[in-house]
């Protein structure tokens, strides 16, 4: 793909963007760094997923990208125009987290309030709250003042609004927050259609299901970073995982090993963690279930799992089992799964935040 | 547009879904069906009232003389005092003998009204009835009344048959008939007044006032008190209530973040709230204002379409406390803060003005220069706080001579020279609401010679209301029921004084006259010491002053009189009748005489006439009707300046008017301004503007009484003093341009202390704080048409002028808006939310 169209199809460009709130110290010490140099982009017809624990800063990003707050360093565009003008405002469908509806509007007022927000005419207000309300699931019920809307009413009605401008991109911010489980699914179901019909959707959300079902694309937000950022395949989605690797899960007994003498960590358990037979498995996969189980004096039950890229390291593993008088119990091919990524990727940032703050 | 359109709209819905907008719509529709039944009644002026009575202590002594005077138990007031109750007659005999004795003018009207009863049913009734009571019951009497100088209205009553009377008539015709034997006590009333009434029942209070006089109130009080408490305080008070929980509402996170991902500015955002909100507050306040001016025209028959300028004059006061609750609710986001913050700012705005007024009426109101005289080269004045001061010219700054006192109740007249060295006035202890005021009341003379301290002079008659020099020789007082004379040279002897130059004598010397009997005519030639002194009472001759008026004129106030510019003779207005007075003789205990007179037509309203004359013409004003111009000769009608010509140059109502020469005047109205205009004959043209606003008053002072040739000198802004040459076209050709007005001098006195706070920090207190107090002055002059309301009648030389603010207020409002709102889009836009 050339420069020009990969232009041409962005609909989300960031690059290093960066937001402290200042805290009103004097000295500056409770400023927040929201966001620390985030990076992304997304393009036209995908769906791109932003997943992180809360204080991500997930709301900020979106905030900047619709104008509602200003950034203190980088830049962010929509449609190639700056993130926030009235220009870029007017081709996106927002549906802010939890959407609220004046008390006096029913569902068909506040469609076209927000209908001529957009600068639609009434015409137009009239025909698309017919065919949203029908999509949404309240068609019976425009007439209701709002004050009788259930959440899950509301949000839909949320995403009824969004969608009244057919705007080119539609900004969702946790759209399924506290809804039941139909009212999910009737949420989703909305979204596929929209992604089948090619919309570009940017969803926020931390329901990790949601977003693996959802989005074609995703980036992963911790501590006012972007940790990762790809096609959900290459991040443990459904679809991941190259066809030459090899996820397995073993469970294996060895008979116990003599600690070495003087060595100050002989009595940890980790001490006697076999790691040298895992050395031909893939650099760092290596994940230990749990501690090691003594079964009898002389024998140790342990269950891992780790990534190889050949059938021939994983033979070797299970030969250098074998060769340390050890028995394998069962062995599992194993899939990443998204979740594994997302708390991988999570608690390696906090720990990094820790070992900042603890050397501050 | 579309969406801000939207949001307004929304704004307005938002506020209609509001439980308290419907309470105020209950409200606001009760309150019209309350009012709803009022009406008017419109009937004759047929009873007393005591706001009726100008003079009392001259009724008192007219009916004391009818009692205790032999000769005059035959007479009208004779009539009247014998068909008084018996515990009036009892008191009114010991005032005849020289008690001191207070009666309240409540009695005096009841009794007078108890004959009016008894009059209007005696016709009918009472003729049957034993010659004892008739006598009581029936004190008219037509022989009697024919020596009263009856007004046309009751010559053409008189001469009505009784039969084609209504009771109405008849009850009007005694009140006329006892006006006629009481003259110069009753203030000049219209024949009709009207009646409030409620569901057709009359209102049970003694309130009764002409139509005219309704329609100001209405226009000048009512309705600007409407829009100043109901309007201006409950229902904006409502609407800050109901429309204090907009912008915190719209912050809420839901809804303000998808309002602002919606192409929309956000200070545009902002302000279309901010109309919305005005928008729900215009809806209360039209129903509410339609509603009044609808009952106002079907029910009391004022069709006054300018009171719907109070609709947006009450949108103006909501905006004000609005852009507030705004700006706070932008800021802390709490409904409750909104509200506290435009309370806060109600507090300050009603603070600032109580603080302005009571340093505006204690501070600078009686330092208002109100007259002025010039003698010599000293300039003298009479202040707003009943106080005589000389301008010290070498310390600019003015010495008084008679403290000023804020809220005095003493009456200093405004001062006239009598030489080079002299100056003369009077005060009158009591007298700003009393003409008759309390204690003796004497001439005070200011002379040179004694470093212008006051001296006692001549005793002055009763009631005296204006000094005006005649010519050199003569200085006539004017009170409520005469015109009275006396010399110069009296003035200045009785003071210790000599005079400068005593002008020739033709027949008898001034001591002749002191000698010789005052009066004889009209104290009815038998006089004992008492009964002297009844007349004295009641403002007739004293030692000194000799009373110059013709037998055939009665003065009923409110008078005006004027001396003709440069002639002995003088030109009287009173009872709507314009009358010019000569000299029979040239002694001074002669009557003058009647040489010429005119009826004005009568003025729909009662407005206080304005009088001027030069050798040529008269002009005469009054309120907002056509000047009138009457040849001075003949007192022929030659013209008038139409209302709407003038108001289009001159605005405001006339207050004063001077003959500076043959054709041009000097006109002060209560605009502030002064004008010059030229009299063309047939009409009045505008001749120059002088360059000072806010005028107080104005002395021309002529350098020879036969050219045009002289200095006006102007005090404006409350003390200073400009001097001014006047370079007048010739005489030769008559369409002269303007005349050419050049600033001589100018004097700002120093000022006190108070009077420097009141300039600086009250003064930077008003401009920093919205005056939405005075928005109620913008309502007055918008409903009534008017800039200006001129009040006191009769007093001419201190008429008290409201001069609403119009723009002031106005433009104050809208910079205190628009700084608001601009503080509160730049705060909006910059906030991160």
């Amino acid at each position: 793909m050339s420069r020009s169209e990969a232009d041409h199809n962005s609909i989300i460009a960031v690059d290093r963007l960066e937001k402290t709130y200042r805290g009103g110290s004097f000295l500056r010490r409770g400023d927040i760094h929201a966001l620390r140099g985030v990076s992304l982009h997304a393009e036209a017809g995908q769906v791109f997923g932003l997943l992180g624990p809360n204080g991500a800063g997930k709301t900020t990003l979106i905030k900047i990208l619709l104008g509602v707050i200003r950034s203190t360093g980088g830049s962010a565009s929509l449609f190639g125009l700056p993130a926030g003008c009235t220009a870029a405002r007017a081709r996106v469908g927002y549906l802010p987290e939890s959407l609220r509806v004046d008390r006096h509007h029913t569902a068909r007022s506040a469609l076209r309030f927000y209908g001529k927000l957009s600068r639609l005419d009434s015409p137009t207000i009239a025909r698309r709250s017919d065919e949203l309300l029908q999509i949404v699931g309240l068609a019976g019920r425009d007439r209701e003042s709002v004050k009788r809307f259930s959440k899950g009413m509301l949000q839909r009605l949320g995403l009824a609004q969004a969608l009244m401008h057919d705007p080119d991109l539609l900004i969702l911010d946790e759209p399924t927050d506290g809804l039941d489980p139909v009212g999910r699914s009737e949420v989703r179901r909305v979204l596929e259609r929209l992604r089948d019909a090619g919309k570009t959707i940017f969803l926020n959300s931390h329901i990790l299901h949601e977003v693996e079902l959802v989005c074609t694309h995703l980036a992963i937000m911790a501590g006012g970073h972007v940790l990762a950022a790809g096609p959900i395949a290459d991040l443990g989605g459904p679809a991941s995982g190259r066809a030459e690797q090899i996820a397995v899960e073993l469970e294996f007994e060895l008979p116990r090993r003599e600690p070495l003498m003087g060595d100050a960590s002989a009595n940890e358990v980790g001490a006697e963690l076999p790691l040298d037979l895992f050395a031909p498995a893939h650099a760092d996969s290596l994940v230990w279930l749990g501690d090691p189980v003594v079964i009898a004096d002389s024998c140790s039950r342990y269950q891992c799992r780790f990534v190889c890229d050949q059938r021939a390291e994983l033979d070797e593993i299970v030969d250098r089992i074998r060769g340390a008088n050890g028995s394998l119990i069962r062995l599992l091919p194993h899939r990443h799964s998204l979740e594994e990524t997302f708390m991988r990727l999570v608690q390696a940032q906090d720990q990094v935040a820790h070992e900042q703050v603890t050397v501050l | 547009m579309r969406p801000y359109l939207a949001i307004i709209t929304d704004s307005f819905h938002s506020a209609l879904a509001s439980r308290v907008l419907w309470a105020a719509f209950l409200a606001i529709w009760i309150l019209l069906l309350a009012l709803a039944p009022i009406g008017l009644r419109e009937d004759y002026t047929t009873t007393f009232r005591w706001f009726d009575i100008y003079n009392g202590t001259r009724m008192k002594a007219l009916l004391a003389q009818g009692i205790v005077d032999p000769e005059s138990q035959d007479r009208a007031i004779g009539r009247i005092a014998a068909a008084m109750p018996p515990e009036m007659q009892r008191q009114l005999r010991r005032v005849g003998e020289g008690d001191e004795v207070r009666i309240q003018l409540s009695l005096l009207t009841d009794a007078l009204n108890e004959m009016i009863e008894s009059d209007a049913a005696g016709e009918t009734a009472a003729r049957d009835q034993d010659d004892a009571d008739g006598q009581k019951k029936n004190w008219y009497d037509a022989d009697v009344w024919s020596d009263t100088v009856r007004l046309r209205e009751l010559r053409a009553l008189d001469d009505t048959p009784d039969e084609e009377l209504s009771e109405s008539l008849l009850r009007r015709r005694s009140r006329l008939r006892l006006e006629a034997a009481l003259p110069g006590v009753f203030e000049s009333r219209s024949d009709r007044s009207v009646l409030l009434t409620y569901a057709g029942l009359e209102f049970p209070t003694a309130f009764q006032i002409d139509r005219p006089q309704f329609e100001t109130l209405f226009n000048q009080f009512v309705i600007p008190l409407l829009v100043n408490w109901l309007l201006g305080l409950v229902l904006v008070f409502l609407g800050v209530l109901v429309t204090a929980s907009m912008i915190p509402d719209m912050l809420q996170t839901g809804s303000l973040h998808l309002l602002l991902s919606k192409p929309v500015s956000r200070s545009a955002l902002l302000i279309s709230k901010f109309i919305g909100g005005c928008a729900f507050v215009l809806l209360c306040v039209t129903q509410l204002v339609l509603g009044l001016f609808l009952i106002a025209g079907a029910r009391l028959d004022v069709w006054n379409v300018r009171i719907l300028w109070c609709i947006p004059v009450a949108v103006v006061i909501f905006a004000v406390f609005f852009s507030v609750s705004v700006l706070a609710g932008l800021k802390w986001r709490s409904a409750i803060i909104s509200i506290a913050a435009a309370g806060a700012l109600a507090a300050i705005c009603m603070v600032v003005g109580v603080i302005g007024g009571v340093i505006d009426g204690r501070v600078v109101a009686p330092d208002r220069i109100a007259a002025m005289t010039v003698a010599g080269d000293d300039l003298f004045a009479v202040t707003g706080g009943s106080g005589l001061v000389r301008m010290d010219t070498d310390e600019s700054k003015w010495l008084p001579l008679i403290e000023s006192q804020a809220g005095s109740n003493d009456r200093v007249l405004p001062p006239e020279t009598l030489d080079a060295d002299h100056v003369m006035t009077a005060r009158i202890r009591n007298g700003r609401f009393n003409p008759f005021g309390s204690g003796p009341l004497d001439l005070i003379v200011l002379a040179r010679g004694d470093d212008w301290k006051p001296q006692p002079s001549l005793q002055l008659p009763t009631a005296t209301e204006r000094l005006l020099p005649i010519d050199k020789r003569y200085v006539a007082a004017i009170n409520s029921a005469d015109l009275l004379l006396t010399e110069r040279s009296s003035i200045l002897e009785a003071a210790g004084e000599k005079p400068a130059e005593a002008p020739e004598s033709d027949e008898s010397n001034a001591a002749d006259d002191r000698t010789s009997e005052p009066n004889r005519e009209r104290a009815g030639g038998s006089v004992s010491s008492w009964l002297r002194s009844l007349i004295t009472m009641q403002g007739g001759a004293t030692e000194s002053f000799v009373s110059i008026l013709p037998p055939d004129v009665v003065l009923s106030p409110p008078t005006r009189v004027t001396n003709v510019h440069g002639e002995r003779s003088l030109v009287l207005l009173t009872g709507d009748r314009v009358q010019r007075l000569e000299p029979v003789g040239s002694s001074r205990s002669d009557l003058w005489q009647v040489r010429a007179k005119t009826e004005l037509t009568r003025a729909t309203q009662r407005a206080a006439y304005v009088i001027a004359a030069s050798k040529q013409w008269i002009v005469v004003a009054q309120g907002d009707s056509p000047i009138r111009i009457f040849k001075a000769d003949t007192l022929e009608s030659v013209g008038e300046w139409e209302s709407a010509a003038r108001e289009d140059i001159v605005s405001g109502t006339p207050l004063e008017l001077l003959a500076i020469a043959d054709d041009l005047f000097l006109m002060r109205t209560s605009s502030g301004h002064c004008d010059v205009i030229r009299v063309t004959g047939t009409t009045i043209e505008h001749a120059g503007r002088l360059p000072v606003d806010e005028v107080e008053s104005i002395h021309w002072h002529a350098k020879d009484a036969d050219e045009p040739v002289g200095q006006l000198i102007v005090a404006h802004d409350v003390d200073r003093v400009s001097w001014f040459s006047l370079e007048l076209p010739e005489q030769s050709s008559q369409q002269a341009g303007e005349v050419v007005i050049r600033a001589d001098a100018s004097i700002t006195p120093t000022k006190s202390i108070w009077r420097w706070v009141d300039a600086y920090v009250i003064g930077s207190l008003e401009l920093l704080t919205p005056k939405v107090l005075q928005l109620g002055d913008t309502t007055a002059a918008m409903v009534s048409g008017s800039d200006s309301l001129v009040m006191g009648m009769g007093d001419p030389a201190a008429p008290e002028v409201i001069r609403y603010q119009i723009a002031g207020p106005l433009v104050s409002c809208g910079v205190f808006i628009a700084v608001m709102l601009l503080i509160g889009c730049v705060y909006f836009s910059r906030s991160d939310y």
